[in-house]
């Protein structure tokens, strides 16, 4: 009888074992789940953020006829009479005024020398420029600092340059600014040359008086956008691999018309989707996300999609490419229906 | 509890454990075989080049697999992880050159010293490279490819 009452007020072990068993069971079902909602949320809004960036484009082009260029960067040697250009803003200051930044875009000046601002214009960093996920607020500027960075030559020898680099806010996305075509060969046919770029952000010439840039000349408008604007990118994630985000060269201040890939990327044969932050060996001039398998893009209609990494890099040359007659293949895109 | 009941539960608890980790740990995709590649990019003058990437992009379905040139030519591919090679079957290659752009007033042939390493622009396009490269289903797969260099404009 006495065993019989304690049994009745006293947990055995075996029930004890049975309950954390079945607790352990229900924690292991759901957190699965929450890191998927959690990385879902992240995604969604890295992606509204995106999305606000294409809307801001298509109405600078509505408000003043054209794409924002990328920077501006001429088409002849720095010598020659054309080339005013040395590291005038870039794209993502046009587009300020159009993202509720009215106030820091009166601080630009768009034909005058980036650190020529004050620092505290060439480090505000509207949060809608960076992907939530990848980086904190202490990662959104990178401070003044004299640097070494390290440069392969085509001889395969490594060197190395020292350079000043003067403070700016960084973020995630970049403008497309098309493909390989023209290469990097040091011609003046070389993609990163003005109006040579094949995308929609594009670096432009400069129009030059008395030595100073006083507009731009390859303007980007929908009606260049050949293959029309649901079959072209105008912007994605960058790829920055882990450990390098606020770091140069991989992730520089992205106001600074002087470095390209701070804010424009391409994409094609040799500069596939980056396939998660790990990779750490491709050139620094392509696109990439740290969301699982994919990777998002605003395209130049305002709709954002996301990309699957692994796709063909003949089928992304085809989508960052404005005129290449090629369009998207659903296999390899997935339209987001009524998210946005 | 008698010993039935007590054996019954640690087994219901196994049973329980096991199903737990089965769920936890997932059915992962299983990925398409990846072959071990090596080989070599030289120009037809027999030197190596030294610097660039190679892509292959199989003729048929499949991801494409990407290497990286060292100073004497020779490259490695990967397709999903490190030197993991390409899929089987053939493939379409192209030899890709990467120069940093330069800025600053430089003579028009600022890469003038490099250009005796610069490999023709064709062999960057699938289009226009013409280089192929059959990947067997083994653990040595040697590819050797010959470009031009390129002529200055």
């Amino acid at each position: 009888m006495r065993m019989t009452n304690r049994s009745a007020v006293a947990f055995t072990l075996v029930e004890l074992l049975v309950v954390i068993a079945i607790i352990g069971l229900l924690i292991g079902l759901l957190l699965p789940a929450a890191q998927s909602a959690r990385e879902a949320s992240r995604r969604a809004d890295c992606m509204s953020r995106l999305r606000q960036i294409g809307l801001a484009s298509t109405n600078h082009h509505d408000a003043v006829g054209a794409f924002p260029p990328a920077r501006l960067r001429s088409r002849v040697w720095d010598w020659e009479e054309g080339a005013c250009d040395s590291s005038q803003p870039s794209w993502l200051v046009r587009i300020l005024p159009y993202v509720e930044q009215a106030n820091s875009a009166r601080q630009w000046s768009l034909y005058g020398r980036f650190e020529d601002h004050l620092p505290e214009v060439r480090e505000s960093s509207p949060a809608i420029f960076s992907c939530p996920g990848r980086r904190s607020s202490s990662d959104a500027v990178i401070p003044s600092q004299r640097m070494e960075t390290k440069v392969t030559y085509p001889c395969g020898c490594m060197g190395s340059e020292v350079v000043n680099l003067v403070s700016g806010a960084v973020g995630d996305y970049a403008g497309n600014h098309g493909d390989y075509t023209g290469g990097s060969y040091g011609l003046l046919t070389d993609y990163w040359r003005g109006g040579n770029g094949t995308g929609i952000i594009i670096s432009s010439r400069p129009k030059c008086r008395a030595g100073e840039p006083a507009g731009w000349l390859d303007k980007v408008r929908y009606k260049d956008v050949v293959d029309g604007g649901s079959n072209t990118f105008l912007a994605g994630e960058m790829h920055i691999p882990r450990g390098r985000v606020a770091q140069v060269p991989e992730n520089g201040p992205m106001y600074n018309g002087k470095d390209l890939t701070a804010f424009a990327r391409i994409g094609g044969p040799s500069i596939p989707l980056a396939r998660g932050p790990e990779v750490d060996w491709l050139p620094n001039m392509g696109f990439g996300s740290w969301h699982p398998g994919i990777c998002p893009f605003v395209l130049a209609d305002g709709s954002v999609r996301t990309v699957d990494n692994e796709i063909d890099t003949v089928a992304l040359q085809s989508l960052c490419h404005r005129f290449d007659g090629e369009g998207l293949e659903e296999d390899n895109v997935t339209p987001i229906w009524g998210v946005y | 509890m008698n010993a039935y009941s007590v054996q019954l539960t640690s087994r219901l608890v196994a049973a329980l454990s096991f199903a737990a980790i089965a769920l936890v740990a997932g059915c992962g995709e299983p990925r398409i075989p990846t072959y071990p590649v090596e080989g070599s990019v030289k120009f037809d003058t027999g030197e190596p080049v030294p610097s660039g990437m190679v892509e292959f992009r199989p003729r048929g379905e499949g991801p494409i697999a990407c290497g990286k040139l060292d100073q004497f030519g020779r490259f490695t591919l990967r397709t999903f992880a490190t030197d993991d090679g390409a899929v089987a079957g053939k493939h379409q290659v192209v030899v890709v050159q990467h120069l940093p752009p330069q800025s600053g007033p430089k003579a028009p042939d600022e890469h003038a010293e490099h250009q005796s390493v610069l490999v023709a622009p064709e062999f960057a396009s699938y289009a226009t490279s013409g280089l192929s490269a059959a990947i067997k289903p083994s653990d040595e797969n040697e590819v050797s490819l010959i470009v031009r260099r390129m002529s200055r404009p």
